[in-house]
């Protein structure tokens, strides 16, 4: 099964079957054509041959016959009229004979005493023998003919007669036929025949002079079937054709007999027989009228197609050479057109592998091959500008994280890390953690101690990542600048607020809460831009947001008259202070962290430090976000105001 | 976030419908804020609107800065009181005009 796979996997083995394929149904249906047209056509031919032949035959034989008829009567008259004289009789058989080449042995034959001189028998006879001519006197008591067929049948029938073959052991010594013609004298009497006889050997030369197949033979029937002429000498005389027909069974031999001995002319076939005569031959036959004898011809079917057989085995030899020929020409010219392809695959694999600049099949034509060329060579230089480019965009993108890195580490540095801050003081406590969703943020905190003021804020710039990150520089920048200089937190707000509005072109904006604790006293004044509220949790556990006035957020609109609030925060309170980073913090389901939650949360830890708290408010969140991605920055402040 | 516009009458229609968050505040920059053609009469209908992040609320005051800057008019309608809430919170709801379907004649909003 080799050559299937060699067919499904080589094309130009696929290409070259179908072709053949193609090719020997096309001449298997062109050779059925020429077969059965060209068998009629010489079966035809060759009945057309057989018949002309047959009749040429007959034509001849009969000639033969209708001649010594003629001589017969010419002589018949000759001898009555010269009113014979018996011993001119020898020289007139011989001149028969000399005159008529066809005739072998001429006799006059007389009834008994006609010539008182003569006696009993009386019958000169010329026979050839050889070259010469021998005439004798033939009736003897040893040669009795009057009782012969010859002589005895014209007698009684009182008209010519042509005997069946026989042997004659007086006479010509042989197997011949005679004609005989009864004489009369002047009265009518009967007085004796006139003879003619004729080979059979001559006859059957004559007769197999010509014929249409080396192997074509003739045969010759009496009016009983008999066989006078057979290519088998034995059968002559001893068979007849329905003999023949009976021990071996012929039926189409036997029908042809019937016919023939009928008179009639035609064609029998003879198919299937066991007799090797007469395997699949045909006969064609036509009667002799002169004695009603019939003539058969007999060609073998073989012979006649045998042509055509041979024709059939050469075109058949012929075209599975140039079957080969083909095959072996077609493999070659597909593998040589579709070599490229298996180079092709060879580049492309090259290329695969990294080689951008791997050879290409060298192409001349300009078909089909060279647009596959002139593709993967744009596949190249594309892939070679994309290798290209895409380094470029990771070596950008690597220096840019490497930058934000950068800017993390400066961004982290901005914000007070070190807790806890005042370690000497013993009325304060705070913790707090900024974790950016990106590398940079804009969630800030910041805090510091000035004059026994605790200086807190929490913020949120809109966005997030590198704008955002920017902004919030900016605002930790400016609020350190700026609030040292105030006691007000309103007045932190709107200085930072005016000079962000004036430059702020970007429209981003800033959520603030800023805080002043005075440590001394517990009062906490506050002004809140736009932020989340922050929780207040009393010394009792008592957990709540503030109440806070919204104000606007920072950045936006220069001039806005923000305003404070104060409270008096009880020892022992916390301030817990967050971005929404923490109360939106989502889940893959997108569901939101929420204040209520924190409240909870915040209400089962309250007793704890801010850095417990922080780290509890964290994981609570950590649990529900459940490993979704940071959808925002979170901060978270906690103030402790130690009693 | 689903954004449908729609002009009738001379006011465009423009429904919310999901979250306005970072990602797809750059949908609402390139869909929604080139509506602020002179005089335009815009009608945001938020009855679908879930989520809003600040960026999302930079957005609506860029779309704000943009309708006054044009002379323009700016009505958001059926905000959901979650999100209204922080409106509220920002101090940004003193910026924009809402209103409710329900209680039709426009009103606007109080400072709290």
């Amino acid at each position: 099964m080799k050559w299937i796979k060699k067919i499904q996997y080589s094309f130009s083995a696929k290409l070259s079957f179908y072709v053949l394929l193609s090719t020997i149904t096309i001449f298997l249906i062109s050779f059925l054509f020429f077969s059965v047209f060209t068998g009629r056509t010489i079966r035809d031919s060759a009945h057309g041959k057989a018949k002309n032949l047959l009749a040429i035959t007959q034509y001849k034989i009969e000639n033969v016959f209708t001649s010594i008829k003629t001589v017969h009567n010419n002589f018949q008259w000759a001898i009555i009229d010269r009113g014979i004289e018996a011993d001119s009789l020898f020289s007139l058989t011989r001149d028969i004979l000399e005159s008529n080449p066809y005739i072998f042995g001429c006799a006059v034959a007389f009834e008994p005493h006609y010539f008182e001189e003569k006696g009993y028998y009386f019958s000169p006879f010329s026979s050839r023998q050889g070259e010469e001519i021998e005439t004798i006197q033939l009736g003897t008591e040893q040669y009795d003919y009057f009782s012969m067929e010859w002589y005895a049948a014209p007698k009684r029938l009182n008209s010519p007669y042509w005997t069946d073959p026989y042997y004659d052991e007086g006479g010509g010594q042989m197997l011949m036929t005679t004609f005989s013609t009864p004489l009369y004298d002047r009265e009518g009497a009967f007085i004796g025949v006139l003879t003619a006889d004729v080979s059979l050997d001559w006859l059957t030369d004559l007769v197999n002079e010509v014929k249409p197949y080396p192997s074509s033979y003739s045969v010759l029937l009496a009016h009983n079937g008999t066989y006078i002429i057979h290519p088998r000498k034995e059968y002559i005389m001893h068979e007849s054709i329905f003999s023949v027909a009976e021990r071996f069974g012929i039926d189409a031999l036997k029908e042809a007999g019937t016919r023939m001995t009928n008179g009639e002319s035609g064609m029998a076939e003879l198919e299937n027989t066991s007799v090797d005569d007469y395997i699949k031959s045909y006969i064609y036959y036509t009667a002799l009228p002169s004695n009603g004898w019939s003539l058969g011809m007999v060609t073998h079917k073989k012979e006649i197609f045998w042509e055509l057989r041979k024709t059939r085995i050469i075109t058949l030899l012929f075209f599975l050479i140039g079957l080969l020929f083909l095959y072996v020409l077609c493999r070659g010219i597909v593998h040589k057109l579709s070599k490229p392809l298996s180079d092709f695959s060879h580049s492309a694999r090259e290329i695969a592998r990294g080689n951008f600049h791997a050879e290409l099949p060298h192409i001349k034509s300009k078909d089909e091959m060279m647009e596959l060329k002139n593709s993967f060579s744009f596949m190249q230089q594309e892939l070679v500008n994309y290798t290209r480019e895409l380094k470029e965009t990771t070596s950008k993108k690597e220096r840019i994280e490497s930058e934000l890195h950068i800017a993390r580490e400066i961004q982290m540095g901005m914000i007070p890390k070190i807790f806890p801050p005042f370690p000497d003081r013993n009325d304060l406590d705070l913790f707090a953690l900024l974790r950016p969703a990106k590398e940079v943020g804009g969630d800030l905190y910041d805090f510091f101690i000035d004059n026994d003021r605790l200086y807190f804020a929490i913020g949120d710039v809109s966005d997030k990542g590198v704008p955002a990150s920017l902004f919030m520089a900016v605002t930790r920048s400016l609020f350190r600048s700026v609030a040292t200089h105030y006691d007000d937190p309103a007045q932190i707000v709107l200085s930072m607020n005016n000079s962000i509005a004036e430059t702020n072109d970007a429209n981003m904006f800033v959520t603030l809460f800023i805080g002043i604790l005075n440590l001394s006293t517990g009062t906490l004044s506050y002004c809140n831009a736009g932020h989340n509220p922050p929780v207040l949790i009393t010394p009792e556990g008592k957990v709540s947001f503030m109440k806070v006035k919204p104000n606007m957020a920072v950045g936006l609109f220069d001039g806005f008259p923000y305003q404070f609030e104060t409270m008096t925060i009880e020892k022992g309170s916390t301030l817990f202070l967050y971005t929404d980073g923490l109360t939106e913090a989502e889940n893959r389901e997108q569901a939101l962290y929420h204040e209520t939650r924190l409240i909870q949360e915040l209400e089962n830890a309250a007793s704890q430090s801010p850095r417990e708290l922080i780290h509890t408010i964290v994981e609570s969140v950590n649990r529900h976000v459940n490993g979704a991605e940071q959808s925002d920055d979170l901060t978270i402040l906690a103030i402790h105001y130690i009693k | 976030m689903k954004i449908k516009i729609n002009e009738e009458a001379g006011i465009t229609h423009v429904s919310i419908e999901g979250r306005l968050d970072t990602l797809s505040s750059h949908d609402f920059e390139k869909q929604i804020l080139p509506l602020a053609t002179p005089q335009a009469n815009i009608l945001l209908d938020c009855s679908a609107f879930e989520y809003i992040s600040s960026s999302g609320l930079r957005q609506f005051l860029l779309l704000q800065k943009a309708v006054i800057a044009s002379e323009g008019q700016l009505t958001i309608r059926d905000l959901k009181p979650e999100i209204r809430e922080v409106f509220d919170m920002t101090g940004f709801s003193a910026l924009f005009t809402f209103e409710s379907s329900k209680t039709k004649p426009p009103h606007r909003s109080v400072e709290r």
